[in-house]
């Protein structure tokens, strides 16, 4: 998936539609920010929900482990992890009809 | 001593190009000619009745957002105008032409040009196209796949399985087992066919930017680029179990920024209604 973005390091998800795992009712997935910090992509719900997508995340030098929006990372994400995120939120929770995600 | 396989032995060999469909031959001579009216177009398009039944539906889609109902081809040339009409006609006679009215690239290709025409119309990228261009543009980036469906498909479905093992684009492995990529095959039937250079080079070079020799021919590229990225991400690849490129490149090449792909998104995805509509208009 994308890495040659100018603004990012070497991102996420090498194939998310092989790396989204379901946990309970939600999605997760890995992510790397164009910072380097990693984290995961949590999906709960649809796109038209506060807080469907939230993301976990770690600063690289350790720290306490933060739960954001996927709405406030946006600028830190490569668009193509972008896109990737949202095509798998709503082929999981969106009404366009889109196939369904099966994640493993 | 072998032969190396490439594009020119396929060409040479295995594989035969379609001619330009007549009707669309016709089209594009009669919008060259500053002596022919938007009328004799017109009547060229009614002369062949498959080929208007489709443009009318085309015409008369979402897509196309006329507010009135057409009936007759002479009102939607008018209303539409001759760019937009040989689209149009190039919309409706190519996947006749290439004996392809159903299955997963049918369906990606649609999926692809409307992603090509979001991207355009939301990213407002600099680029001299009309959303119903991109459309076209997209629609047509993997023609060259249905020519190696049609010719080589057992290469092909050895390229796909390849692909899904070693979890690598296909685009990347037709080279190895077909001699040629599906890209390359499409962008020499756009410039048989005589399209724009600007589809044609989109075509060549929608997996691999460094075939374009400027940048403006890259966007092109790029953008064909994404929409393809997008499409397989949202499930609608062109072979099952596709695996995405990188996109990276394209996306900055576009200009597109992380924040503007939400808004791109979400035209993209309540264009799905006319994956429906636009399959049964050209089927």
């Amino acid at each position: 998936m994308s890495t040659t973005n100018p603004s990012s390091s070497p991102s996420t998800f090498s194939n998310p539609l092989n790396n989204w795992k379901q946990q309970g009712a939600g999605v997760v997935g890995p992510v790397t920010l164009n910072d380097g910090t990693r984290g995961r992509i949590v999906l709960i719900g649809p796109r038209n929900v506060p807080g469907g997508a939230m993301a976990v995340l770690q600063d690289k030098d350790g720290g306490p482990v933060k739960s954001l929006p996927l709405t406030a990372i946006l600028e830190r994400l490569a668009p193509a992890d972008v896109v990737a995120i949202l095509c798998a939120q709503e082929r999981q929770f969106g009404e366009s009809g889109l196939p369904a995600l099966n994640p493993s | 001593m072998n032969t190396p396989r490439n594009i020119e032995y396929l060409l040479e060999e295995i594989i035969t190009l379609p001619s330009l469909p007549a009707t669309l031959a016709r089209i594009i001579q009669l919008l060259n000619d500053p002596e022919s009216s938007l009328s004799d177009v017109g009547k060229a398009i009614t002369q062949d009745p498959a080929i208007a039944l489709k443009t009318l539906r085309l015409a008369n889609s979402a897509a196309y957002g006329l507010r009135e109902h057409v009936t007759s081809v002479e009102h939607a040339v008018a209303l539409l105008g001759a760019k937009v009409i040989q689209n149009l006609v190039l919309t409706a006679t190519v996947f006749d032409t290439l004996s392809h009215s159903a299955g997963l690239v049918f369906q990606h290709s649609i999926a692809a040009g409307l992603a090509a025409r979001a991207v355009l119309r939301v990213g407002r990228i600099r680029l001299p196209l009309q959303p119903d261009e991109a459309f076209v543009y997209g629609l047509l980036h993997d023609i060259g796949k249905i020519i190696l469906e049609d010719y080589m498909a057992e290469d092909l479905m050895q390229a796909e399985e390849v692909s899904r093992s070693r979890r690598i684009p296909a685009y990347q492995v037709e080279c190895e087992v077909i001699g040629a990529d599906h890209a390359e095959v499409g962008g020499r039937l756009a410039m048989n066919w005589r399209l724009p250079e600007s589809i044609a080079s989109a075509i060549l070079a929608h997996h691999d930017l460094s075939r374009c020799d400027n940048d403006d021919s890259r966007r092109y590229a790029a953008l064909l680029n994404v929409a393809d990225a997008m499409c397989i991400e949202a499930g609608l690849p062109s072979y099952e179990g596709a695996v995405v490129g990188d996109s990276g490149e394209s996306w900055a090449l576009l200009g597109v920024e992380s924040v503007t792909i939400p808004a791109i998104m979400d035209d993209f995805f309540a264009s799905m209604p006319e994956v429906q509509e636009l399959t049964e208009a050209m089927s």
